[in-house]
């Protein structure tokens, strides 16, 4: 009887030893799943980025292209054959025909508007703008 | 108790294991140390990616932003010549894509090489339909190729690059320092089928891009000099021409143009003499324009006043063994009118007053003889002996601009001394260099070089100077009608191969600016070889009066002639005066 119970014992023992090991073995795998499963994402993410880095550098690229075809096209020369071409009659004004407007800035002080300076055409409408706006057109 | 089969099976057994054993480990010492430095190498080969990335060559833009030269990211081919099974084949089907040679192509395709080039910087349509025929061996790799969008424009200062972006002439050359930018690389691995494995990526430098150099030249002003000239040259013509427009106050180039010119996308379709910045590397004798230095020299030094009478001898004047003419024979003449009808005896008896040693001083001062500096390359001194090498005659060529060569850079920079007041600006091109995110890394200011002439000898030379584009003067052409002009004709005789002047190859040159007391430009356009008609005030004083009123107009300087002197200057110009 005595023999019996040791055996059980003993057979209990084992039985929760094996099932100790079971677990910690399934633990394993499972970390080990989850690290293959984590390094896995981390490559395809690594892939998605690439992807949109190749992507970005074809907008960028796309954008190159336009920005050259855009110099090309305000190239003086071209322009000037266009006109010429469609015969718009355009002529350049007499320098005593050419008026030059005061714009007023913020700070209430008058400066001489830059004719011909990058900025002019685009500071003479927002004047227009400012003034049509204010009810007082003056042009 | 074992038995003998029993002992032989066991036998067999551990020999089968002994040999297996002993094959896998001759294996493996063969693999690990024999041909370990072979396969580590294929391996890494296979998996490691090393990227050379390239930086963005900077770009050149006018001085209001408008880019003269830019970069854009191109496919250029290669192919890897282990991979290709056929390369006859594949020579076939890229053909009509690589601008090589068909014995050379395929060539390129047999060679034991793992890598060769088949075509830089492709066009983008291309490399897509070589991409479509899926070709094993066959790849890609992304390069910058150099653009210049507005085309001829500006072309002999801008220079070119070679295939490898290493600038070869102008400022694509002088600039190249700034305007190369620093390559980056990346390490990392890449997959079976050639991706990069981002988790892998060990480093990566990016590149540093390119400066931007901004010129002090404006495209539009630029266009205007450009169209002008040529149509002048071909009007007269003319083998070839220069023109520059500079701000005389500050010494800023606004334009440059040369003339015949060439496509800097294009370089090699031109012949090299068309892309020769004749401004800087040309030397010529500036015949009568060069009397301005004479007059100016002597009204400093005062050897002469304006209100000074010379006798013109009616037109002829002995110098030793030779005699000196006039176009048109004057008697006396003020000093103010020998600038105004160009009287070479009249410069030459003032140059005289002043003697050789005074005169050659004065020119040094006004720069001729050493390069003025604009920073582009290939600039020459001109050529200015000195006083003791002059010949008896020389001091009867030397005040009428022969025996002395110049650039028309030089002309122009000592033109703008006397239009500034006497005070000589260095001329240049080059006003700022600036970073990626537009800031700027180094600023180039105007530069006083020092002082020519006193003011008053620089009013009084622009007072004569202003007659010259009168009804009277020898340039009525070049009035224009809303501004006052100073200005000087020239024209000069070429000399032909055997050392002897040229009785059939001018230059015609004109040189002015405006408003003549207070300019805002200066012009200086010189016309090489004009047919028929050769003399400055017929050929180039023209190209001077377009350039000028188009230029004042956009830069919208306000007019300071009144309309009454205009009727009367029209006049004038019509009756051909």
């Amino acid at each position: 009887m005595a023999k019996r119970n040791r055996r059980r014992r003993e057979g209990r023992s084992m039985a929760s030893l094996t099932g100790r090991w079971v677990a910690i073995a399934a633990v394993a795998v499972c970390l080990s799943l989850l690290y293959v499963w984590q390094h896995v994402q981390l490559v395809r993410a690594g892939y998605a980025i690439r992807a949109m880095e190749r992507e970005l550098e074809q907008r960028r690229k796309a954008n190159e292209v336009a920005a050259i075809s855009n110099e090309r096209l305000k190239n003086p020369n071209r322009i000037e054959r266009a006109l010429g071409e469609r015969n718009l009659g355009l002529a350049s004004p007499p320098g005593r025909n050419i008026v030059r407007l005061r714009n007023p800035t913020p700070a209430g002080t008058e400066r001489e508007e830059e004719s011909g300076s990058s900025g002019g055409t685009d500071t003479l409408l927002s004047y227009a703008g400012r003034r049509i706006g204010a009810g007082r057109n003056q042009l | 108790m074992i038995s003998n089969g029993c002992r032989f099976r066991a036998s067999f057994v551990y020999a089968f294991f002994l040999l297996s054993f002993g094959l896998l480990y001759t294996r493996l010492v063969t693999l690990q140390v024999f041909r370990h430095e072979d396969l580590l190498r294929r391996g890494l080969d296979l998996h490691r990616l090393n990227l050379k990335i390239d930086p963005r060559r900077g770009r050149i833009l006018d001085c209001r932003g408008r880019p003269f030269a830019m970069s854009e990211r191109v496919p250029s081919l290669y192919a890897v010549p282990e991979k290709i099974g056929d390369p006859a084949a594949v020579a076939r089907a890229l053909r009509p894509y690589v601008p090589l040679p068909d014995e050379e192509l395929l060539d390129r395709l047999r060679r034991r090489k793992k890598f060769v080039w088949l075509a830089r910087k492709l066009d983008a349509d291309a490399a897509a339909k070589i991409e479509r025929l899926g070709l094993e061996g066959i790849g890609f790799r992304e390069e910058t190729r150099r653009v210049y969008p507005q085309g001829g424009l500006l072309a002999h200062v801008i220079g070119f690059t070679d295939v490898d972006n290493k600038g070869l002439e102008g400022i694509e050359l002088s600039a190249d320092e700034h305007l190369r930018g620093q390559a980056g690389w990346m390490a990392s691995h890449r997959d079976r089928k050639g991706r990069e494995i981002m988790t892998l990526r060990r480093q990566e430098v990016p590149p540093i891009d390119g400066y931007d150099v901004v010129l002090t030249v404006d495209s539009v002003i630029q266009h205007i000099a450009e169209s002008e000239l040529e149509e002048a040259c071909a009007r007269h013509n003319a083998i070839a021409g220069c023109l520059i427009v500079m701000e005389p106050g500050t010494g800023a180039v606004l334009a440059l143009a040369n003339w015949p010119s060439y496509d800097p996308n294009e370089p090699a379709r031109s012949p090299q003499d068309h892309r020769r910045n004749r401004c800087v590397t040309d030397v010529y004798e500036p015949g009568s324009t060069f009397k301005i230095v004479t007059v100016g020299v002597a009204l400093d030094e005062g050897a002469v006043t304006l209100a000074d009478t010379v006798f013109c001898e009616n037109g002829a004047f002995r110098v030793g063994r030779h005699t000196l003419h006039d176009v048109h024979a004057y008697g006396t003449l003020t000093t103010a009118e020998v600038v105004q009808k160009s009287s070479n005896i009249g410069a030459v008896k003032i140059a005289m007053k002043l003697g050789e040693r005074r005169l050659h001083g004065g020119i040094e001062r006004f720069g001729f003889g050493a390069p003025t500096g604009i920073g582009l390359p290939g600039e020459v001194s001109g050529m200015l002996h000195p006083p003791h090498r002059w010949s008896g005659l020389s001091i009867a060529a030397v005040p009428m601009g022969h025996e002395v060569g110049v650039t028309p850079i030089q002309m122009a920079a000592a033109a703008a001394a006397i239009a500034n007041g006497g005070l000589a600006m260095r001329p240049y091109i080059v006003r700022e260099i600036l970073d990626a995110s537009g800031g700027a890394v180094r600023t180039f200011l105007p530069q006083p070089r020092g002082r020519v002439m006193s003011e008053a000898a620089a009013a009084a030379l622009v007072s004569a100077m202003e007659r010259v584009a009168s009804r009277e003067g020898t340039a009525a052409r070049a009035a224009l009608e809303e501004y006052t002009v100073a200005g000087k004709t020239g024209t000069s005789q070429k000399i032909d191969p055997g050392g002897r002047y040229s009785r059939s190859r001018f230059i015609g040159s004109f040189l002015g600016f405006a408003p003549a007391r207070d300019p805002s430009i200066l012009v200086l356009a010189v016309l090489d070889e004009p047919r028929p008609a050769y003399y400055g005030g017929v050929v180039a004083a023209p190209v001077f009066k377009a350039v000028a009123a188009r230029t004042l107009k956009y830069l919208g300087v306000p007019p300071d002639r009144q309309p009454a002197d205009a009727t009367a200057l029209r006049r004038a110009a019509a009756s051909g005066g």
